[in-house]
């Protein structure tokens, strides 16, 4: 590979794959925050000036999605998700490699069969036009949302592959576990 | 029944291959419910579980705790609490162990998660330990078993996902861990006081304190004190429910980083981005794990499973022992959650048909998760100390560990004789 079509290659990584990752994972970041403080006023409003905000339920039910597949990309690119490693010791370079790329294809042919999956089921809530109960909001936006977030985990996995082929990914990562 | 056990060796195969977890449940339970009852079926299953494990108020409560357990951490409450319980204990032979230990207790009651805690204590009381002169293998150890607590002390995101799974009070979960946790801290203190009995140039003792300074190092612990009555305190007297106690427990968190100036832009992002994570990868194990409990759910599975606990309906205590057993089996194995997900649908409606109380199951399972963490060859604790303190070797913290996961085995036996241990205080619970 020349030099040129290395660093469009890596631009292109860039702008499919990390970038969308990092500003997804800022939204899910937001979500996370607004539904802490959220949960805190309408607390504080019931208790203290007798209002409680309302459909909060509703509102926290339908920001859940949001927060978990908007973050889904960076996890799937940092290869966050949970994993036995017992068997990395006996393993040589070569074949980490080898298992990092077959693991990574089969993560990301997951991801996208669950994109099909929630993308159907979101036709199925077009088609009914189902609504929430409180706020009369669309179902199938959230739905669709979801397999669009899931497609572009599959995407994110899908570079992980590549990574692989060109050497940039030796060895898939230890599972990070200190956060959980 | 062979497709089932075709699905449990399957999906061992595609994890020991190190596909994630998630996936290897996801594929297997779908392949195994298109087997079982057609492929139109598993179809729908997938898209219809994935949306509504996502959408779900009951489960928000998980992130929020996570958050609340995040933001506590880099409070660096920690140190106080490791201060004040040195400050009584550190003169002892042992005694800084024994304070680590009970300060990962207090650290737990305000933190849902046991490697957060074992990471965040290593950060403290490791280093006093080894300027004493501990023994790494004790010192590692005792932060490591300590850390466990942290999934039992509520808050604890074990036991709501226990809860969730089979439609029990999180509260109630919550009140009925409190006793076992301190037991837990009981019999780990006894551990040490063993093992330095043993030998006692492992943990020499710390220097004594003055009564005046105890004191004055307890108003350094207010700040756990007061976060964990607020929200505990509001789940015990009906006031919240977990959802909203998660949610003012993580705002209080919060104020409390923010006051303490500990709280920079970029740690704060880092702990956003650290909790939505953590809840992205549980909820991923979730869905999966719920297909995979659909894709068993309709094989005959569960019915001979059943059959077999029925034989023993006069002696249940051999089957609670067989599923312990089955437990400490698989925690050798298996990541604490994910075992969780993939039990628990299973062994539950086997323990509610024996005439067992839910509330005691769910301590029971998490107590021998607890012990899971903690024994080879995967104990995610372990790890985490491991990745804190790279010069300490892995076989040294195992070996440090070995006493406190003994010391579970007899607290096990003491929560699985005595039900009432972990249902005296659910009792309360409005």
């Amino acid at each position: 590979m020349t030099a040129k079509a290395a660093n469009e290659k890596s631009r292109l990584v860039s702008w499919l794959g990390i970038t969308p990752s990092q500003v997804l994972a800022f939204v899910s970041c937001l979500i996370l925050f607004v539904m802490m403080l959220l949960t805190f006023i309408d607390v504080t409003g019931r208790y203290i000036f007798n209002s409680p905000l309302p459909a909060l339920h509703e509102i926290i039910s339908y920001m859940m999605p949001g927060l978990i597949f908007c973050i889904m990309p960076l996890v799937c690119t940092q290869e966050g998700h949970v994993t036995i490693d017992l068997f990395d010791v006996f393993l040589s370079q070569r074949l980490k490699q080898l298992q990092g790329f077959v693991v990574n294809l089969i993560g990301c042919g997951t991801m996208i069969f669950i994109s099909w999956r929630l993308a159907e089921k979101s036709a199925t809530h077009y088609e009914f036009n189902e609504v929430t109960d409180d706020l009369y909001l669309r179902i199938w936006l959230f739905s669709l949302l979801m397999a669009v977030l899931s497609a572009c985990a599959a995407v994110a996995l899908f570079f992980n592959v590549i990574d692989y082929i060109t050497g940039k990914r030796k060895n898939p990562p230890v599972f990070k576990t200190a956060s959980k | 029944m062979i497709l089932a056990l075709f699905g449990f060796v399957a999906l061992l195969t595609l994890s020991f291959l190190r596909v994630p977890i998630a996936f290897s449940m996801v594929l297997v339970g779908f392949f195994g419910m298109a087997l079982a009852n057609g492929w139109e079926g598993a179809l729908a299953n997938v898209g219809q579980t994935a949306f509504d494990s996502a959408i779900n108020y009951e489960l928000s409560v998980v992130p929020l705790f996570i958050l609340m357990g995040n933001f506590v951490t880099k409070a660096k409450l920690s140190e106080e609490l490791y201060a004040a319980s040195n400050a009584f204990l550190g003169h002892l032979r042992g005694g800084l162990a024994m304070a680590t230990i009970v300060s990962c207790g207090g650290f737990s009651a305000v933190c849902g998660s046991s490697m957060a805690t074992a990471a965040t204590m290593s950060k403290v009381a490791m280093p006093s330990m080894v300027k004493y002169g501990y023994d790494k293998g004790l010192a590692a150890g005792s932060i490591a078993a300590g850390g466990t607590l942290g999934i039992l002390i509520p808050p604890s995101v074990m036991l709501v996902i226990y809860g969730i799974l089979t439609q029990s009070s999180i509260g109630k979960l919550f009140a009925a861990g409190i006793i076992p946790g301190i037991i837990g801290i009981v019999f780990y203190l006894a551990a040490v006081q063993v093992v330095i009995r043993i030998n006692p140039k492992l943990g020499p003792p710390g220097e004594r304190v003055s009564w005046a300074r105890r004191i004055e190092s307890l108003k350094g612990v207010w700040g756990v004190i007061t976060l964990f009555i607020f929200v505990m305190g509001g789940i015990y007297g009906g006031i919240f429910s977990p959802t909203e106690a998660a949610g003012i427990g993580a705002f209080g968190a919060f104020i409390f980083a923010v006051s303490r100036k500990t709280l920079t832009l970029k740690i704060f992002y880092e702990v956003l981005i650290e909790s939505a994570s953590t809840t992205a990868m549980l909820f991923t194990v979730l869905i999966g794990a719920l297909l995979f409990a659909n894709f068993i759910n309709l094989t005959t599975f569960p019915d001979a499973l059943l059959a077999i606990a029925g034989n023993f309906r006069d002696q249940p205590q051999l089957v609670i022992i067989a599923i312990l057993i089955i437990y400490l089996l698989l925690g050798c194995i298996f990541e604490s959650l994910s075992m969780i997900l993939l039990t628990v649908p299973l062994f539950f409606p086997l323990v509610q048909e024996l005439g067992f109380d839910p509330i005691w199951f769910g301590i029971v399972v998490v107590v021998i998760t607890e012990i899971s963490l903690i024994t080879p060859p995967v104990g995610l604790n372990v790890f985490v100390l491991r990745g804190v303190l790279p010069d300490v070797a892995t076989s040294l913290i195992f070996k440090g560990v070995t006493p406190y996961w003994i010391a579970d085995l007899f607290r096990l036996a003491v929560i699985v004789s005595f039900p009432i241990l972990s249902l005296w205080l659910p009792s309360f619970v409005r």
